[in-house]
């Protein structure tokens, strides 16, 4: 879990090889071998956890990929959402702030 | 084993209990403990401990010495703490199967534990998974009498390298009206002496039969879940459930989920996609065994 409050631009990433993923019909069960702890993901959860696997994303790629992804519109899918997904995901400690530091052009 | 070197192996705790893959240690100077074996594992195999390996201990013995000499009472003692009220030396049956039941439910780490009864017949296994009262017990004698073979009344048993089941044919555990229900069906010669008025109210046990215990080693592939449910009164009902649903009450029904870790949530997710599961409520058993084969027909059983 992130220590101290999350930044809007924090890069997020996850570790498949600490993850047993067994699919079921619309809820994907993911044993987590660092906690021991068993969770219940619906399909965003999900799917936000499945592209962290490949890629540290900060929350607004990671909402764009998502919307892509499920063919969401941001109504659907708004950004809000998204973070609060991210901060479940961390809490579980699916998720962890990538080493990989987002630079800003400001 | 003649039945006085059981009487006296018991005393001295150098009594082994073998049912298939599992054996225990027995221990107990009560009477009623030694009248329980000789009747209800009358079919049972022991043997005389000499430092073998075994998979459980226990003990029913006074929880002290006062309770050895006035209103004498008993506990079972698996050889670790747990909470056990004590109950009159009359009653060693029930101190003894819910001991080894403890100790089978806390101490097995190398096999998934559900509290659940389980039968099969050669086509595959049903687990039947209820909380306390939910009538698994009595479906799983019920079941027996439909051609079933018991695995077991009060666990199912899972092998975390292939997922099956794994039979441990203990003695049913009946309560209240299914006494009468279930000795309707079996006949009175399967039916142990009926303890009166014991913390759940009366107890007899339905006693396993031979080809069960000598079966004992054969596993079943689980293909049927059911989750039974009791309700007097209640209109008889089946729901199907989903397998993400069925891996929750799996795990919820599981005494070792969280010690196992990784395998178990590898055996329950397997277990649930294989086997189809339904929800049955019903307020009689004649209602429960038409609807058990109700579902039975529809599938693989």
């Amino acid at each position: 879990m992130l220590a101290g409050p999350s930044q809007q631009d924090t890069v997020w990433c996850a570790d498949k090889a600490c993850c047993v993923i067994e699919p079921h019909e619309e809820a994907w069960y993911v044993y987590h071998t660092l906690s021991g702890e068993t969770h219940l993901l619906n399909f965003l959860s999900y799917e936000v956890l499945k592209l962290l696997f490949d890629t540290p994303l900060d929350a607004e790629a990671i909402a764009e990929h998502v919307r892509i992804g499920l063919d969401f519109d941001i109504e659907d899918c708004p950004l809000s959402l998204i973070r609060q997904t991210i901060q479940e995901l961390d809490i579980a400690g699916f998720i962890r702030p990538s080493d990989k530091v987002k630079f800003s052009n400001a | 084993m003649l039945k006085s070197d059981i009487d006296k192996y018991l005393g001295q705790g150098r009594l082994v209990l073998s049912i298939g893959d599992f054996s225990a240690r027995l221990k107990s100077s009560c009477a009623s403990v030694g009248v329980h074996l000789h009747d209800v594992y009358r079919d049972y195999r022991f043997v005389k401990f000499d430092h073998q390996l075994h998979d459980q201990f226990l003990d029913v013995r006074p929880p002290n010495l006062l309770r050895d000499l006035m209103k004498k009472q008993i506990i079972p003692d698996p050889g670790f703490q747990f909470p056990a009220v004590p109950l009159p030396a009359s009653m060693g049956a029930l101190a003894f199967e819910m001991g080894l039941n403890i100790s089978v439910a806390l101490k097995t780490y190398n096999r998934l534990i559900l509290h659940a009864g389980a039968v099969a017949n050669d086509k595959g296994g049903v687990i039947i998974s209820a909380a306390s009262g939910g009538g698994k017990s009595t479906l799983t004698a019920l079941l027996m009498q439909e051609g079933f073979r018991l695995l077991s009344d009060e666990f199912g048993i899972i092998e975390l390298n292939d997922h099956t089941l794994l039979p441990y044919p203990r003695p049913v555990s009946l309560k209240n009206a299914s006494i009468d229900v279930i000795r309707e069906v079996a006949g009175d010669e399967w039916i142990s002496a009926v303890i009166k008025d014991g913390p759940k109210g009366d107890i007899a046990y339905r006693r396993a039969r031979s080809d069960d215990i000598a079966r004992a080693y054969e596993t079943a592939v689980p293909r049927l879940i059911i989750f039974p449910k009791f309700e007097k009164g209640a209109v008889a009902a089946i729901s199907k459930v989903a397998s993400a649903d069925t891996v929750m009450r799996l795990i919820a029904s599981s005494t070792n989920y969280q010690i196992i870790g990784k395998d178990a949530f590898r055996a329950v997710n397997h277990i649930a996609k294989q086997a189809q599961a339904y929800e049955v409520t019903y307020g009689s058993s004649a209602d429960a065994l038409s609807l058990f084969r109700t579902i039975a027909e529809g599938t693989v059983l």
